[in-house]
């Protein structure tokens, strides 16, 4: 965790708990956080500045965390952002078809704050 | 805090209050999990035992009550050792039946966040530090 540089991560979940929750987690260790409340706003916030993370909630009104997640992968100015999935526990076709699309990781909830911290830092630090 | 915070497991229906909860402690400098009924408490419990150092239950849950999953979790050498602060709007009957499967405190509802830290922080003091 020390000597990790701080990074800037977006979280996109159409539940507020969950993003202030790890807004509140993450920004404890020094990283910086913004939220989208949905994948339209997501892209938008992708479209004005650089990520190094995106978490990704995948069940989400309209446009889904798929959308996103292909939309991102689809263009070539953000081959560096890493994307992990949100996924609500028992879901394993989800996290199969996410991992297909590219992602690089996911995370199961409920989840822990701790075990979304150490997580998290071994996908930067890959 | 040392180098590792404790984990925090706190399980109760009232989605607001979890959450209200899962904020306080984390700004505190603690980890939290949250879940949102009994059964499913008792299952993330079982599976992550070694992560966990503390339990906040509610014990008018769905599925499976608090007193249900205190009950469990005693019962079972894997998880019997992680101290258990049961959360309860109800009288003294519940608060007995609680204590009486291994609760090792009561906070009664509604309760400041100022006096959950309170008792979170004595809980672990008492539990957590002397394990490490």
């Amino acid at each position: 965790m020390c000597g990790m540089p701080a990074v800037k991560v977006l979280v996109v979940d159409d539940e507020q708990d969950t993003r202030k929750l790890v807004r509140l987690t993450l920004e404890r260790r020094g990283w910086t956080v913004k939220e989208a409340a949905g994948g339209e706003e997501a892209l938008q916030l992708l479209g004005q500045e650089h990520f190094d993370l995106v978490l990704l909630d995948i069940m989400m009104p309209r446009v889904s965390g798929y959308d996103v997640l292909q939309r991102m992968r689809s263009d070539e100015r953000r081959p560096s952002t890493k994307v992990v999935f949100l996924t609500a526990k028992g879901r394993s076709d989800e996290v199969d078809y996410g991992l297909e699309l590219g992602a690089d990781g996911y995370i199961v909830k409920p989840f822990s704050t701790r075990e979304l911290f150490d997580y998290l830092s071994g996908i930067m630090a890959a | 805090m040392g180098t590792r915070a404790p984990t925090i497991l706190i399980a109760d229906d009232d989605k607001d209050l979890v959450h209200l909860m899962a904020s306080a402690l984390t700004r505190a400098g603690y980890e939290v999990l949250t879940c949102f009924d009994g059964q499913e408490a008792l299952q993330v419990i079982q599976e992550r035992a070694s992560h966990i150092d503390l339990v906040i239950l509610d014990v008018l849950m769905p599925k499976l009550d608090g007193v249900e999953v205190a009950r469990h979790m005693k019962n079972d050498p894997s998880t019997s050792h992680i101290p258990i602060l049961l959360c309860t709007g109800q009288g003294e009957e519940t608060i007995v039946k609680g204590l009486d499967v291994g609760g090792v405190d009561y906070i009664t509802k509604p309760f400041s966040m100022r006096q959950l830290l309170v008792r979170v922080g004595v809980l672990v003091q008492r539990f957590v530090r002397a394990d490490r």
